[in-house]
């Protein structure tokens, strides 16, 4: 009987301790946020899938937040949509201290995180390096208007990647693509649609046969029986398909298929430089390419909200942003408007556009067009298991 | 010959392991957190078992049949399924992202094997031979009769908690809130990225766990049951 | 000792009965017409064969290895039986998976990745024939002889002596088996989510992925499913004990001599 008493004694101490947690505020200025935000430790979670992009926080990032504002950066890897899940699942609970403090973020899944409002507003104006931002890249996420939810921290565009030494003559147009797709048997897939790649990828098919008119997420059953006739030829004729780009880039380092795809131009250099994709990589843009943009964001529930801050001022900094997109680390596109910077700032970005996998940036430019809405990101999710059948 | 067929069907998927060899073995935080986990969860299976179990075999209440199915049923039910209800209840009690909060799903997970086991062998060993030995105080009992008697159980309860816990990659995510890294959630991130030696590295590693756990508490076992007879002499 | 063992043990328990609750206090109003469509469908169909198929070979496996052990003393397959056991299924997945899945000679033959689920099925074989043969083992161990020798006296054929003389005792075991086998395999992730393909998804990995993947709408979906499927096992559970319930204890009288 003692013990059962000690036992519930603990457990109403935990109860106790659990209740009474309140909401972290956010400091009013730039300047407080960073006093507030010394010594403490700001939970970064994002996709961890890239080598490249995971040295860029640790290596780059992470000492330089350590030396200029004495805040100390933990990188958490976890897919997108499962700490969005844990965000909600956490607004159900009504837990208001969250483990997570910034977290990068784009497409649906920020409008699922919108929608169920698991995000902090009015971020902008609290960050000075906000000002520099691309103002089209910030203002729209694949169509859903950011609103001040989240800022704008990359700007890429899609583009595919093939092996010319095994590719002599590349398709132009994605027709051609179709074509080359029943020449050459087994050498071409995409990621499954629930992945952010294999879903764009389809985008730009639906864009090539029907442009923009299609954003109302409206598919034509034309538009599935011609997408399926690409199955037979596809690698393991199209009886399943790589569960993420990560997947596909691995078929595509074992030479398995010839081609590979994914939003960020510049993707494929330090790969290549490194040994894990072919030497003969080279870029491929056909008739136009999805412009996409993402971003960080800060949960309702942060438990260091002025930390987060810090961090994301120094992520937009021009210095952070160029070393992002040099092909060292990462290769991203800046998300800032180069006519805002000084000279010498702009000059070092323009400098970068050399590479051996890059596109040639102003056919690339010209080709782009803007993402359709979340619409049709849900309307291929939901219809294509036609295609997979 | 057909001994010969028989060892290789078994042992054939381990060909897998060899075929690329781990580059470096470097200690990090998710081993050590795993080497803690698997620890601390063999322990508490074991005591929280045997002890669940002894009441299940020994005690006469109106509860029992309802004590029974409550600790049964939880075998059939999917881990993927109750994780999100467990996640809502943790957060309540605030061990969300704890290792407090980790430690007790993966005992959700192991637990009621571990009672069945224990039960189970007990019921082998048999009242009569069981009931005797309440009449030692507590802890000889345990050390002298039930250890020695209980030995293969418990070193298959040690068994099946690690392998259990260590193929736990959704549910240590979820509650871990991805700050507690075990080589599981380590190995998915490899899974997923491109590097083919990572990944089996800590496949190595998986394997390597429950095969050391096992042969060391064989091993400890083998020197308490000699002390325990050198006592008895 | 055992009291308070007890007590935790109950307090941890009820964690899995919270989820359940949290199950049944999200569906209602669901709308269940929803789970009518090609993927959970094709799910359900893919997971019972799966599910049926390698618990099925694995008890069959399992009982005969069991039975070949404890007839010929062979204590090199009791040893050897150990090894599977110490391999984690998400780390087996992954051992199927390098095997399988090209470069190698069974490519070509078996491939992982394909409809039939072959790997996948190959797999929880070869993780679960152990398990079953742990859980036979014990009774084979303390079968007594005397039934398996009148048997013989008596002339039965084979079969009719294992009818006879071990079935009646292995009822107990393989009902256990079966059904921790069926509600693990039914709803896990790790090993087909690896080894599956893009269609048709097992319902583990097509619950979790509507979860994970955007539509939060989706959600309930996984939720439904998921509280059928624990409800479908309880009932299966509990019914199938229910109804062995007097010839097992019956039995178990008749074994302690």
């Amino acid at each position: 009987m003692r013990r059962l008493k000690q036992f519930g004694l603990i457990l109403s101490l935990i109860f106790l301790a659990a209740c009474g947690t309140t909401r972290a505020e956010i400091a009013p200025t730039f300047e407080q946020a960073a006093e507030e935000a010394k010594q403490s430790t700001v939970n970064f979670y994002m996709w961890g899938g890239d080598d490249g992009i995971n040295r860029y926080i640790d290596e780059y990032v992470a000492p330089r937040l350590k030396e200029t504002y004495d805040v100390e950066l933990n990188r958490v890897p976890m897919d997108t949509a499962e700490f969005v899940r844990q965000l909600s699942l956490d607004k159900r609970a009504n837990r208001e201290e969250g483990t997570i403090d910034l977290m990068w973020i784009n497409g649906d899944n920020f409008r699922n995180a919108a929608e169920a409002d698991l995000l902090q507003g009015d971020l902008l104006d609290k960050i000075p390096n906000a000002a520099l931002l691309n103002e089209e890249a910030q203002a729209t996420d694949a169509g859903t208007p950011t609103n001040g939810l989240e800022v704008a921290w990359g700007n890429v565009q899609f583009v595919l990647h093939y092996d010319a030494d095994n590719v002599k003559n590349p398709p132009t147009t994605f027709d051609e693509l179709h074509r080359w797709t029943e020449e050459n048997p087994g050498r071409f897939t995409y990621p499954e649609v629930t992945d952010f790649t294999g879903n764009a990828f389809v985008r730009h098919l639906l864009y090539a046969e029907y442009g923009a008119a299609a954003g109302d997420g409206e598919i034509p059953d034309e538009f599935w029986e011609k997408l399926a006739t690409w199955s037979p030829h596809l690698w393991k004729q199209g009886s399943t398909y790589p569960k993420s780009l990560a997947q596909l880039d691995q078929l595509y380092a074992a030479g398995d298929v010839w081609m590979t795809m994914g939003f960020n131009e510049r993707r494929a250099e330090a790969e290549r430089n490194d040994g894990v994709f072919p030497n003969g990589t080279r870029a491929l843009v056909l008739e136009h390419s999805i412009a996409s943009t993402h971003f960080l964001a800060v949960p309702f529930n942060a438990t260091n909200p002025n930390g987060a801050l810090v961090v994301i001022n120094e992520l937009l900094s021009p210095e952070a942003q160029l070393a992002k997109q040099d092909a060292t680390y990462w290769g991203d596109g800046t998300s800032l408007d180069l006519t805002k910077l000084d000279a010498s700032d702009r000059d070092a970005f323009l400098k970068l556009d050399e590479g051996v996998t890059y596109p040639d940036p102003e056919r690339l430019a010209d080709r782009s067009i803007p993402d359709y809405g979340p619409a049709v990101i849900d309307a291929i999710r939901e219809e294509w298991e036609r295609v997979a059948q | 010959m057909s001994r010969f067929l028989t060892a290789g069907l078994i042992l054939f998927p381990f060909v897998g392991l060899f075929l690329a060899f781990p580059a470096t073995f470097n200690w990090d935080e998710a081993i050590g957190n795993t080497v803690v986990y698997v620890l601390v969860l063999g322990f508490v299976n074991v005591w929280l078992g045997i002890g669940t179990a002894w009441w299940l075999m020994f005690t006469e209440s109106r509860w029992k049949t309802a004590v029974e199915w409550f600790t049964f049923l939880p075998l059939f039910i999917p881990v993927l399924a109750t994780m999100f209800g467990m996640y809502i209840a943790l957060a309540q009690l605030g061990l969300v992202g704890t290792h407090i909060g980790v430690g007790l799903v993966l005992l959700v997970t192991t637990l009621p094997y571990s009672i069945r086991l224990a039960y189970n062998a007990m019921y082998v060993i048999g009242r009569p031979l069981l009931e005797q030995t309440l009449t030692l105080a507590p802890w000889s009992r345990f050390g002298l009769v039930l250890f020695p008697l209980l030995k293969e159980t418990i070193r298959t309860i040690v068994l099946f908690s690690t392998v259990i816990v260590l193929s736990q990659f959704v549910l240590v995510q979820l509650m871990g809130a991805g700050l507690i890294p075990t080589v599981t959630t380590r190995l998915y991130q490899a899974y997923a990225g491109n590097d083919f030696a990572l990944a089996l590295q800590n496949t190595w590693v998986l394997i390597l766990v429950p095969v050391l756990l096992y042969l060391g508490i064989g091993g400890l076992f083998g020197i308490w049951i000699r002390l325990v007879k050198g006592r008895l002499q | 000792m055992s009291r308070s063992s007890l007590w935790i043990s109950l307090f941890v328990l009820a964690l899995p009965f919270t989820g359940v609750a949290f199950l049944i206090y999200e569906t209602v109003g669901f709308d269940w017409s929803e789970l009518n469509d090609a993927a959970w469908r094709a799910s359900l169909a893919v997971t019972l064969y799966v599910t049926l198929v390698a618990t099925a070979v694995s008890l069959v496996i399992g009982t005969w290895l069991a039975r070949s052990v404890y007839r010929r003393r062979s204590t090199w397959l009791a040893s050897l039986l150990r090894w599977p056991m110490f391999v984690p299924h998400v780390a087996a997945a992954y051992l199927f998976y390098v095997l399988f899945s090209g470069g190698f000679p069974f490519y070509g033959v078996v491939e992982a990745n394909e409809r039939h689920h072959l790997v996948v099925i190959l797999t929880y074989v070869w993780k679960e024939v152990p398990f079953v043969f742990l859980m036979v083992i014990g009774t084979y161990a303390q079968l007594n002889r005397g039934y398996v020798d009148m048997a013989k006296t008596l002339q039965l054929t084979p079969f009719e002596q294992f009818k006879v003389a071990e079935w009646p005792f292995l009822v107990k075991p393989l009902l256990d088996s079966f059904w921790v086998l069926v509600a693990f395999i039914s709803f896990a992730y790790e090993v087909p989510a690896l080894l599956g393909v893009t269609f048709p998804e097992l319902l583990g990995v097509l619950a979790y992925e509507r979860l994970t993947t955007g539509l939060f709408l989706n959600a309930f979906e996984s939720y439904a499913v998921a509280l059928v499927w624990t409800l479908f096992i309880f009932i299966g559970v509990i019914g199938s004990y229910t109804l062995t319930a007097k010839r097992r204890r019956r039995i178990e009288r008749g074994m302690r001599r």
